[in-house]
């Protein structure tokens, strides 16, 4: 008898398969055709990926947004391998300005965190890997506001959007925000004014300004993963990109006392929709959007409407919108104001919860009529607990229409934190039924620190001074695989989602001077709302907030380290980039449709120029404004005289002006010499 | 006691292994079949069977040098008892092989997949996973040439084949 490996039945090989590692997996298909053939079936792959990661249930989010399972398993592991093993980079950061209620959106695609500070009047815009402060814009905000929004902080959706206040008298203020978080025109108000105090306003978000989606090319032999990140690509199918900013689309709704509601382009401030759905005796207190499909509105007395045919209304006006109750909150009323709301546009269901409970309704678009307000999802925390926090996948899936297709059916996941430190996973997509919805994990996570002594004690301390029922885990976030859980010492751990296993603690305490410090400087009943955890959905990195400092850290190993700089050198090289044309072409596209939107800009001015044109003064006043408006444009572009310096006598020097900076210097430029030729026309016509 | 009542393994090469009962009831082939030979607490039928002692076992696929081994394993473990088969998953993939089993297996290869076939056979579950894991362990790691090497593979691709699934399993080369 002459035995070989290949002398045993595959289901043995198999067996043997699913103990190695899956990062030396990718390798078998190469060593002969009995392996190859073996590993050809994916169905092969779903039962390796089965034993490597036994979860508790069929449905688990998707990393990989694939529909076979060597995909999903191979990210999925080489992430995990990253956030066990990897070496951790952990940088720390101090910045001017203590970071507590403010929106807070990072770009993981740019490294760019971008912090909207509403009530310090202050923007921020910030680069993750070198620590530039590339922005800071005070004073902005006009007086009297009584609401506002700055898009949303809980999740990184990025991209486009639009920052606007509503004041007391009814006038609406906003600005149009580029997908770096600059303010691409002045806070100015728009053309509409209502008499009644505005209520609430909203910006609205939606997946065509988001670069958080992923449309991976479902074929995975085209994939590599240190390409991986480059395929993370920004949906703009031509059509939809950037819809919000477009002229003629709502990128944003207000609505004032006596019920009405405006809908706005945020690019020149038209109030494009305007039309009274509710009365004065049931104000709307809260707007919700995706700019595409749908208004959510929550009134004063706790029911959830749902607003129809607006977008398609816009394109026909023969369509009639239409509103439809689809829940009440089960609350006291004054409690609604505070009440926490997520609208899941994909799924289409809302989720409202407060301490208590967590409830889920359903509004199926097409179906509205039949509505049935008893057809929703609870969740209770278990007995002698609270909810203390529910925080959702941070990507940007809720914009997504569930794809069943998709390796574990495509949930939507939401860890919810108790008071008592345990932490559940549900998921919101479950169908809608009168059972009570259950965890989907397989033990509640709980956080290590939660043991140790240090973390007791203080929180002991704190919370008895404070006499609050508040949680001891200070801040979570979560994406398709992993959690990372914060304490209030500024400890940072990370575990995986679906099994609860522990992989690592990447922050292990921020100084204990620096925690005396902030004590100092903000009293420490808000301090709970100081450390805030944000991570990647595609990489295994995130960033820690405590106060004024940031902290952040990324886990890899050092040739995922080495290739990632070898990209940002190929951004360097112009020609090499281009003829890699698949991989940043949408950057290119997106910088291209801002630049698009300036130049409109540009050309608004310019027309208003020439109409002008007979009256010298009145010439010289706007070439004053066009220079002013230039001088701002260009201080506001990121150090852009530095750039300029150092592009000119040393290109290569260092990797904080990346490709994207580049482009725009260009575009910079390319604008400063538009003005310069308008200016020249100008002269022209006039000598 | 019928519990300590010596089982004996014929083998395909019809040689004879007397072993305790318990022994042979690590296979779970064998398990079966001596339940419904022998029930473990009929009392009644035990004084019957006292006489025709002997339970002879035929296992037509192991050969004597295998079961020797295999024999060896299940005497080691006799005393243990190991967790059904749908508990143990959770920590099936993480457990790191046993230190006495990896020097048990350390055989040469052929043996090894001798035991595996034979323990996927007797359907002796710990012990084929152990021997599933060490043959695991020899890929680790490895680059397909060397895994070919290791275990004596030829590689029967042309290289326009193995070109083109280089190709499209792209990121495999990378590292």
């Amino acid at each position: 008898m002459n035995l070989n490996v290949n002398s045993l039945p595959t289901e043995i090989l198999i067996v043997i398969l699913s103990y190695t590692d899956p990062l030396t997996l990718e390798n078998i298909p190469l060593v002969c055709k009995t392996w190859y053939n073996i590993l050809k079936d994916d169905t092969i792959w779903n039962s390796i990926f089965k034993l490597q990661f036994p979860f508790n249930s069929q449905i688990f989010p998707s990393i990989s947004r694939s529909n076979n399972y060597k995909t999903e398993l191979i990210i999925r592991s080489h992430l995990i391998h990253n956030f066990k093993r990897g070496k951790l980079l952990n940088n720390h950061y101090k910045i001017n300005h203590i970071i507590t209620n403010s929106s807070i959106s990072i770009d993981w695609f740019r490294n760019k965190l971008t912090i909207i500070d509403i009530p310090r009047d202050t923007i921020i815009s910030f680069d993750l890997r070198n620590g530039k402060s590339q922005k800071f814009l005070n004073d902005f905000q006009p007086q009297g506001i009584t609401s506002y929004d700055a898009g949303t902080s809980s999740n990184s959706i990025l991209g486009s959007r639009c920052l606007i206040f509503g004041r007391w008298d009814g006038s609406v203020y906003g600005a149009l925000i580029d997908y770096k978080g600059l303010i691409l025109s002045d806070v100015h108000k728009w053309n509409e004014v209502s008499n009644n105090r505005i209520t609430c306003v909203t910006s609205c978000l939606n997946i065509s300004n988001s670069i958080n989606n992923m449309t991976i090319n479902n074929n995975t032999n085209s994939m590599k993963f240190n390409n991986y990140i480059d395929k993370i690509k920004i949906t703009n199918n031509d059509t939809s990109h950037n819809q919000l900013i477009k002229s003629g689309s709502i990128g944003a709704f207000s609505c004032d006392e006596s019920g009405m509601i405006f809908g706005w382009d945020i690019r020149n401030g038209d109030c494009l929709f305007k039309l009274k759905l509710f009365n004065e005796n049931n104000k709307v207190i809260k707007l919700q959007s995706d700019g595409k499909t749908i208004l959510i509105c929550l009134l004063e007395n706790g029911e959830i409407w749902v607003i129809k045919n607006i977008f398609k209304f816009l394109r026909d006006n023969s369509i009639k919108i239409e509103k439809f109750k689809i829940g009440i909150i089960p609350f006291d009323r004054y409690n609604s104001i505070l009440l926490n709301l997520f609208v899941d546009y994909g799924n289409e269901t809302v989720t409202i919860w407060n301490e208590l409970n967590l409830i889920i309704y359903s509004f199926s678009i097409d179906n509205l009529l039949n509505l049935n307000l008893n057809n929703k999802l609870i969740y209770e925390p278990p007995i002698d607990t609270l909810i203390s926090s529910v925080i959702f996948e941070n990507n940007s899936k809720m914009f997504i229409k569930r794809d069943l297709n998709i390796v574990g059916s495509d949930p939507l996941l939401a860890s919810i934190v108790l008071n008592n430190g345990i932490i559940n996973i549900i998921n919101i997509r479950e169908t809608l039924s009168t059972h009570l919805l259950k965890p989907i994990n397989l033990k509640p996570i709980m956080a290590k620190f939660l043991m140790e002594n240090d973390h007791i004690n203080y929180f002991n301390n704190f919370n008895t001074n404070l006499d609050l029922n508040i949680s001891p885990i200070a801040s979570v976030s979560i994406n398709s695989v992993f959690i990372a859980i914060a304490s209030h010492l500024g400890k940072v751990e990370i575990f995986d989602l679906m099994t609860g296993e522990y992989l690592r603690t990447v922050i292990d305490k921020i100084g204990k001077k620096k925690f005396q410090e902030l004590e100092n400087i903000t009293p420490i009943r808000i301090f709970n709302n100081l450390i805030k955890l944000y991570i990647d959905e595609n990489l295994t990195r995130g960033l820690l907030i405590i106060g004024n400092y940031l902290q952040y850290f990324f886990c890899g190993n050092s040739k995922d380290d080495n290739n990632f700089n070898k990209r940002n050198d190929k951004k360097f090289n112009n020609k090499k980039f281009i003829d890699k044309k698949g991989d940043s072409i949408h950057d290119i596209k997106d910088l291209i449709g801002n630049y698009q939107i300036e130049k409109d800009e540009n050309d608004k001015e310019k027309q208003l120029l020439i109409k002008y044109n007979g009256n010298t003064d009145v010439i010289h006043n706007d070439e004053d404004e066009l220079n002013l408006a230039l001088v701002m444009s260009l201080s506001m572009n990121d150090n852009s005289n530095e750039i300029e310096n150092s592009s000119e006598f040393n290109p290569i020097n260092d990797d904080d002006h990346d490709m994207d900076e580049d482009l725009r210097l260009a575009i910079e430029l390319s604008k400063a010499e538009n003005y310069r030729e308008i200016d020249e026309e100008q002269w022209e016509e006039f000598i | 006691m019928s519990t300590n009542r010596s089982i004996v393994i014929i083998t395909s090469d019809n040689e004879k292994f007397t072993v305790e009962r318990k022994v042979a009831e690590k296979s779970l082939l064998i398990k079966n079949m001596l339940k419904n030979l022998l029930p473990v607490d009929g009392e009644a039928s035990d004084s019957e069977d006292e006489d025709n002692d002997i339970i002879e076992v035929p296992t037509q696929n192991v050969r004597s040098a295998v079961m020797k081994n295999i024999l060896e394993w299940c005497e080691h473990y006799k005393d243990v008892e190991f967790p059904e088969e749908d508990q143990e998953d959770d920590s099936k993939k993480s457990a790191p092989i046993d230190p006495w089993d990896k020097n048990f297996l350390n055989v040469d290869q052929e043996m090894l997949y001798e035991i595996i076939l034979a323990a996927n056979y007797l359907n002796i579950k710990p012990l084929l996973n152990a021997g599933c894991k060490i043959v695991a362990e020899m890929i680790r790691g490895k680059s397909p040439e060397e895994i070919r090497k290791t275990f004596n593979i030829v590689n029967d691709f042309t290289p326009e084949e193995e070109a083109a699934i280089r190709r499209e399993n792209e990121w495999a080369e990378d590292r």
